[in-house]
């Protein structure tokens, strides 16, 4: 890859998989700085959107996933975090993304998933990743600098409320979530924590501790109530594995979307996204993981995924 | 290229057993001083592999605390045979811990590929903290044979075998002072799934017909069947080590037949999920459950609660026994989890 700062250039050479250089890398996030820092902590996204979940480093299932949503660009895009870690992608994934935002700002919306976090980056990957194809960690310090930017949730014509793990019993309206101070490492507990980590579950009644660690697990009470005062249609979130791509909660009150299929090339998942039309009904496409023959494997990881 | 299985990516496997049991030690999950000895290229694991090597590395130890327990009234001793260990360091580790007295009355075998044995041999050579508990190292316990290398002091044998020759291995076992009428403990941590199912069985009818008082302790995957479980075969396979047992015994169930089959009339069966679920409700001696396991979720971030339920529920350990003096609920209290 040479070393022009052409974001056309760019966008065509990262849909090669080719990585691009420490300079490029630095400059298009500097781009994308310039955007996300006017978005607002809750960004209002226009129907129709397709609305996509984890896609955690697997660049070749991004690009299914951009062949069965329709051309980034022309179709509009809501991803809810979760761009690194696991893949031995993360950087092609992210920096794919993060350049269709400076090209397509207005079709183009990234939110922050607990990934995107210089601690969780350190166990699960990036770091790893980075060191590996640079030497350095230069890349990894662009890139968690940028995740600092990412807004934290979305809303969809004010009827779809888009947020990476969940609710937050600090929050009840959306328009709290604008106090937050959300340019800062993810925090081990407050709003800007819940949202990113909390899950829903069908056994819990309102709020208990998360397993995770981190974040609440959330039940039917809660989400009824922040739907009714938030007039919500739906909240479409991400963060969990679901086997058949999506997976809704509390009858339809709550989705989940996974985007990542065969997540960690182990889990033989189907993963979906979120089509959004006019009218704000919505619909999912099912897809699979990226054949064989679809992916150009270059770097595989030598340690096992199961307990030889 | 289906089934095909490699030689050298099945003996890789205990490599990469070692390099995910260090870094579990080296994350605070569990001790063992003696594993770094053996992992040359330290590389990075996840949590699921540290915690999932921690509760393999306990059920494990636990089983054979209980083995020696059971026995300890044994006058003349009791036994143990690993087969196929690799690096497995649980020898040492026994020794250290002092827990058990009738440790002093164990003799431990293991059986591997030649060129484990040789591996291993190479690396005691060089660590004199490995040679300490070794009776007699080097000159009265190292012995060359017309497969390679092999150690044989009075209580620790290292035996280069293949576990499909049953015959060669009886003859190696009965060669080096085996006692076919004392408890012993066979271990097979993810071994016999790599072996053809047939030449596995073999094996198992060989141990129930010769050894009078024999203890099994089996680890390894399980459900080929699922999604998960397909694309575990999948992976397997091109990385060269298929199960090769796994397709013929898909289940938990089929386990215990096949074992209740082969001779062993006493058979029990824990699946990994349902270990780490109960794990803070244990009543094993000196070991508060509860403790143990908020300890085990403070050691670090855990992001994958959904693959760690998918991966430990292909996972189990069973335990089993030819026995005809104890009943079988005596057995599941002396020897179950």
């Amino acid at each position: 890859m040479n070393n022009t700062n052409d974001i056309d250039v760019i966008l065509e050479q990262l849909f090669e998989c080719s990585l691009p250089t420490e300079s490029q890398i630095k400059y298009i996030c500097f781009r994308a700085r310039q955007i996300f820092i006017k978005e607002s902590n809750t960004i209002f996204v226009p129907a129709p959107v397709t609305i996509c979940g984890d896609v955690h480093g697997q660049f070749w299932d991004l690009k299914e996933l951009f062949e069965i949503g329709g051309k980034p660009g022309e179709t509009s895009y809501l991803f809810l975090g979760d761009f690194v870690d696991r893949g031995y992608y993360s950087i092609e994934t992210f920096l794919l993304l993060l350049t269709l935002k400076v090209k397509y700002p207005d079709k183009m919306t990234l939110i922050r998933g607990n990934h995107e976090s210089r601690q969780i980056t350190q166990v699960y990957g990036f770091y790893d990743e980075c060191m590996k194809k640079f030497g350095n960690s230069s890349v990894w310090r662009y890139c968690t600098e940028i995740f600092d930017y990412l807004s934290l949730s979305a809303i969809v014509e004010n009827q779809i409320f888009c947020v990476h793990g969940g609710l937050s019993p600090k929050i009840d309206q959306i328009n709290q979530i604008r106090l937050i101070d959300r340019k800062t490492e993810v925090p081990h507990e407050g709003a800007m924590c819940d949202m990113l980590w909390s899950d829903p579950d069908e056994t819990t009644k309102e709020w208990e501790i998360n397993p995770r660690g981190a974040g609440f697990n959330f039940g039917k009470l809660v989400v009824e109530k922040f739907n009714k005062i938030n007039s919500l249609k739906i909240i479409a979130r991400a963060h969990q594995l679901c086997q058949d791509g999506f997976q809704y909660s509390f009858d339809k009150k709550l989705v989940t979307v996974w985007s990542a299929p065969n997540y960690f090339y182990r889990c033989a998942n189907k993963a979906s996204v979120m089509i959004v039309n006019n009218e704000l009904d919505h619909s999912f496409k099912v897809f699979e993981a990226a054949p064989p023959e679809k992916r150009n494997v270059k770097h595989r990881k030598t340690t096992s995924i199961y307990f030889l | 290229m289906k089934n095909q299985s490699n030689k050298e990516s099945v003996r890789g496997t205990g490599n990469s057993a070692a390099l995910c049991k260090l870094s579990s030690v080296q994350k605070g999950y569990y001790a063992d001083p003696f594993i770094q000895y053996f992992v040359q290229k330290k590389e990075k694991v996840e949590p699921i592999m540290n915690r999932g090597f921690y509760m393999r590395v306990h059920a494990m130890d636990r089983l054979i605390s209980q083995f020696l327990n059971a026995n300890s009234e044994s006058s003349e001793g009791v036994q143990i045979i690993q087969l196929g260990g690799g690096k497995d360091t649980t020898f040492w580790r026994l020794r250290l811990s002092g827990e058990n007295e009738v440790v002093n009355k164990l003799v431990w075998y293991e059986i591997d590929f030649p060129r484990t044995i040789q591996e291993k041999l190479r690396i005691i050579s060089r660590v004199p903290k490995l040679q300490e508990p070794i009776v007699g190292w080097p000159n009265k316990v190292l012995k060359k044979t017309s497969k390679g290398a092999e150690l044989h002091s009075p209580d620790y044998h290292l035996i280069c075998g293949d576990l499909r020759k049953t015959e060669d291995l009886h003859n190696s076992l009965q060669e080096h002072g085996v006692n076919f009428e004392i408890p012993t403990l066979f271990i097979s941590e993810c071994v016999l799934v790599y072996v053809e199912p047939n030449s596995a069985d073999k094996l198992l009818g060989y141990i129930t017909e010769t050894f009078k008082l024999p203890f099994f302790v089996l680890y390894e995957p399980t459900n080929p069947l699922d999604n998960f479980g397909k694309q575990m075969m999948k992976n397997l396979s091109k990385m060269g080590c298929p199960l090769l047992a796994i397709e013929q015994y898909n289940s938990i169930e089929s386990q215990i037949k096949r074992f209740q089959k082969l001779g062993f009339n006493y058979v029990d069966v824990k699946n990994m999920k349902l270990l780490w679920d109960t794990l803070g409700k244990w009543e094993a001696e000196n070991v508060d459950g509860q403790k143990e396991r908020k300890r085990i979720i403070r050691l670090e971030w855990f992001d994958e609660l959904e693959e760690w339920n998918m991966i430990m529920s292909h996972y189990f350990v069973l335990y089993a026994a030819k026995n005809d003096q104890i009943s079988q609920e005596k057995f599941i209290k002396i020897f179950g989890l």
